[in-house]
């Protein structure tokens, strides 16, 4: 939603129903997670 | 503001979710700060990646049509009960979305909706024969508003000649259609020439005759099917029309010359054209 839709962080909190709170700190596992990935996958092709 | 804060806020800086001040503050950090710009490079590129090259799916409709199919069911087995918490989830998340807007709305005011277009396309199907005298008044105002135009800006022909044979062709050559074009000097309306016009939305051919004096321009252009046959005349601001319809063709006769006249050019238009 954040990516894609370019919806804002309110906007994602008032759709999943959740607080905003609980969207930033959910984008930022989601995204060290897909760092870590990376990382992972970059070191392989290495 | 230190590296350590900025690393910490980089995810919403980038998502541009921190209030002014903050944001401002983290900017001259990163004018004055090698390692954080570079992080901040990481971060917006790693944004970019995912919006390009993550693949996005539109839900399919068949999905839609089975949420639809299921909220329906719900609505008529449980008419009394409150709809359960999974279904109101599903409705309220789908309303922040515009594309699903309608999809959100409850079943009574679709059906609502639905029944006032259904209403709107009878009535405007219906329309064309409520509004029969209005479209030919319409069109009465356009032909005489051609004719008038024709006589006072020195633009009565295109192609000026007596010669059908010269008339015919031109005419022909400009558009998708083959207007008959017949001289009727024998009669006492000598053709005069032939000029393009523009007429309840098609392109028409117009023939112009004269009669001592007076001018008379024939509009012609194909006939639809279906086309009411009937001869009608009208009489408006000093002009006469007259117009029938043949098996092909339209025609519209405009002039100041008497309605007998006016008939009488019509009988021998058809005379002339009905050997061909």
């Amino acid at each position: 939603m954040r990516h894609q839709e370019g919806l804002s962080y309110k906007e994602i909190a008032d759709i999943a129903q959740i607080p905003p709170g609980t969207v930033m700190s959910r984008l930022a596992r989601a995204r060290a997670k897909l760092k870590e990935y990376l990382a992972t996958r970059i070191g392989k092709e290495k | 503001m230190n590296c350590e804060e900025i690393t910490s806020l980089m995810d919403v800086y980038v998502d541009g979710e921190l209030d002014p001040i903050t944001s401002q503050k983290i900017e001259q950090h990163l004018r004055d700060c090698g390692k954080c710009e570079q992080a901040y490079e990481a971060h917006t590129a790693l944004t970019h990646a995912i919006s390009r090259s993550v693949p996005y799916y539109k839900a399919p409709i068949e999905l839609r049509q089975r949420v639809h199919a299921s909220l329906r069911d719900e609505v008529d087995d449980k008419p009394t009960r409150t709809v359960p918490r999974g279904s109101q989830l599903l409705v309220t998340r789908k309303q922040p979305e515009p594309r699903a807007v309608l999809f959100g709305m409850p079943w009574n005011w679709l059906g609502l909706a639905a029944a006032v277009i259904l209403a709107a396309i009878i009535f405007s199907s219906s329309l064309p024969r409520l509004r029969q005298p209005t479209s030919d008044q319409f069109l009465a105002t356009q032909l005489i508003a051609s004719h008038v135009r024709s006589l006072m800006a020195d633009h009565l022909t295109d192609v000026a000649s007596s010669d059908q044979h010269t008339v015919k062709p031109w005419l022909d050559a400009k558009l998708d259609f083959a207007a008959p074009v017949v001289d009727l000097s024998g009669e006492g309306f000598p053709l005069i020439g032939g000029r393009l016009d523009y007429l309840d939305n098609h392109p028409v051919a117009a023939l112009i005759y004269q009669r001592r004096k007076h001018f008379i321009n024939l509009f012609a252009w194909p006939a639809s099917p279906g086309a009411s046959k009937a001869q009608k005349t009208m009489s408006r601001q000093g002009y006469h029309l007259l117009h029938w319809v043949d098996s092909d063709f339209n025609y519209w006769a405009v002039s100041d010359v008497s309605d007998g006249e006016l008939q009488t050019f019509k009988r021998s238009f058809q005379q002339q054209i009905a050997p061909h």
